[in-house]
């Protein structure tokens, strides 16, 4: 009953902001987009037919053919698959490695200062460049790159987490809980992660819209995922040389990235809003 | 102060030592040998121990990673497997590019990103400040390789006006790269100028600026925006290691011959002394970025000056657990 409660009162808040309400919509419409590409797609993503290459945006091909007779939607349609389960994948393996990280040392001083000095040193390469390295040494595929933008952004979720956890753990409910014989797993994973969830939430999201960008610019550069695979980085990048001639290959690709990362931090900003009022400035 | 500048300074000798580790091992685990990429898959066995020992790429990993931290204690950063001259050298020919481009899409970063944040905080819910915060999160979303195609698309393609390609043969070559990465800078610069501003504008001292008949600009340049500026710089320096690494990207479109595109190019060819040195020398620059950051907040913000002075190092606040984006 008192979790239904919270949740419609944060619904509340986030629907009084209409940008962040859209972004939602835009959203949850590529999701559908890529959960359903098969039915709506009206080629295959590898259809290749050189009669009818390079085609210009018409009625039968609304975002025209690529050089190899590739319709462009469709590609378009499958590479929404890429781009957002990278986002969600990447962001999923740096909250994971990234949180537990940022707990441990939170919760015991002794390991703190051995953490966070490591997550120094990682945080002074670049994430592009840390996660360039990383999926050259992994090798180039749909996982590596995952994983090499997940881990590459880890340092940043430990601290955020870690700043939380910090400032919950000295609560009185924390107090109580130890008080009561609770101990350090059950304290953390009941009482302080929940607490310090929200900051969390924001923090992914937005992250969500930075990893969706490195990972297209690691494909652009050749460093992600390789053809013939849809993915919009990749697609961008094979388009560049067309772009005196067939200008809408790099066009339309872009506009996709673009509309998704938008959305995302429409939603990110929408939800620090309503979810930690104490950041809203 | 002298003393906490001396103390960072020294603080970078470690960061650096664990970012060659660090890169050094990753590097170190990756498939393809440089030796057979160099000589070809026909090598003989003697050839390839040769150029191995050549390139100091011979030995265990512990032999590798001891010769290549004491090269760096000597200011040798290797061999680059491909052109076979020092990486060093070749790092800072690029890097004068790299530093060039970045500087001037910094300083554009920061006018735009300030004007822009000043006037959308006093103008806020306005027809201006709505068009102003949209434009910067539009700006925010671009992925930065996306617009610098569009950028060659308009004003190469279809204008005519900037070459599409190059450095240094004429200041138009510079107008691109700069504009591609100093307005996404300035997104995220007029974001936090913004909010910090407009926090500020609210405090009592400005009612009591006003009140005592101050002109209204220097009551928001004077009084506003120098208590504002913490977050701002704090956004700035963090813009500065954004840019670094924008600048990869943004080279490779461009094709400016800067620190960036080195890099990309040793990657593909597996010449491991030279993405090492590249990963080093931004590491070395975002580090004393960073320092002088943290020195100009004392110029802004004199409360500042005392903590340094006290505090250990290990313990200074951390820029990034604050940042505002």
């Amino acid at each position: 009953m008192k979790k239904h409660s919270m949740l419609s009162e944060i619904w509340r808040r986030f629907r009084k902001n209409h940008h962040a309400v859209v972004g939602l919509a835009v959203l949850v419409l590529f999701v559908l987009i890529a959960v359903f590409a098969e039915q709506l797609a009206p080629f295959g993503y590898d259809d290749q037919d050189a009669s009818r290459a390079m085609i210009a945006p018409c009625m039968e091909y609304p975002f025209g053919t690529d050089n190899l007779g590739r319709d462009v939607l469709s590609r378009l349609i499958y590479g929404s698959r890429y781009s957002l389960s990278i986002g969600f994948l990447a962001v999923g393996i740096s909250v994971l490695t990234g949180g537990f990280l940022g707990v441990i040392a939170a919760y015991y001083p002794k390991l703190d200062n051995i953490i966070m000095r490591c997550m120094d040193l990682f945080m002074a390469i670049p994430q592009m460049l840390l996660a360039m390295c990383i999926v050259t040494a992994l090798g180039s595929s749909l996982f590596n790159l995952m994983l090499a933008v997940g881990l590459s952004s880890t340092p940043k979720f430990a601290r955020v987490v870690r700043a939380s956890v910090l400032a919950t753990r000295e609560q009185e409910f924390v107090e109580a809980a130890r008080a009561i014989g609770a101990g350090n797993w059950r304290i953390i994973l009941h009482h302080i992660l929940p607490n310090s969830i929200s900051s969390l939430i924001v923090q992914a999201t937005l992250a969500m819209a930075g990893a969706i960008i490195s990972a297209s610019a690691l494909s652009f550069l050749g460093f992600g995922i390789q053809a013939p695979m849809p993915e919009w980085g990749a697609m961008l990048s094979a388009g560049r040389k067309y772009i005196r001639t067939q200008a809408y290959l790099t066009v339309i690709p872009g506009l996709a990235i673009m509309v998704v990362v938008y959305a995302l931090n429409v939603v990110g900003d929408g939800l620090r809003d309503c979810l930690d009022p104490r950041l809203k400035k | 102060m002298l003393k906490y500048i001396i103390k960072r300074l020294l603080w970078i000798i470690p960061v650096l030592i664990g970012v060659t580790v660090i890169v050094f091992t990753i590097l170190y685990f990756s498939p393809g040998d440089p030796a057979y990429l160099a000589l070809g898959d026909n090598a003989t066995p003697e050839a390839v121990e040769a150029y191995r020992v050549e390139m100091g790429i011979n030995g265990t990993y512990w032999e590798r990673l001891g010769r290549t931290l004491l090269g760096l204690l000597k200011g040798d950063l290797g061999i680059s497997y491909r052109s076979r001259t020092p990486v060093l050298d070749e790092l800072i020919v690029r890097f004068k590019v790299t530093f060039n481009i970045s500087a001037w899409s910094i300083i554009l970063g920061i006018l735009l990103g300030i004007f822009f944040g000043i006037i959308s905080a006093l103008k806020q819910n306005t027809v201006w400040d709505s068009l102003a915060t949209g434009c910067a999160l539009f700006g925010i979303s671009m992925p930065m390789f996306w617009q610098g195609l569009m950028l060659i698309l308009i004003f190469s393609v279809w204008l005519g006006w900037l070459p599409a390609s190059g450095y240094g043969d004429s200041w138009k070559q510079m107008v691109m790269p700069v504009i591609a990465l100093g307005v996404n800078s300035s997104a995220t610069i007029m974001r936090t100028t913004r909010s910090s501003m407009l926090e500020v504008m609210r405090q009592d001292y400005i009612r009591t600026a006003k009140a005592k008949g101050q002109s209204y600009w220097m009551v928001v340049l004077r009084h506003a925006l120098r208590n504002a500026m913490i977050p701002i710089v704090t956004v700035i320096g963090l813009q500065l290691g954004v840019l670094l690494a924008g600048s990869i990207v943004t080279e490779a479109i461009f094709s400016v011959a800067g620190v960036g595109k080195y890099l990309v190019d040793s990657l593909n060819a597996r010449d491991y002394a030279a993405v090492q040195g590249c990963v080093l020398l931004i590491a070395f620059v975002s580090a004393i970025l960073n320092l002088i950051v943290d020195v100009i907040y004392t110029y802004i913000d004199p409360r500042m000056k005392t903590m340094y002075e006290s505090a250990k190092v290990f313990h200074l606040p951390k820029k990034g657990a604050k940042s505002s984006v």
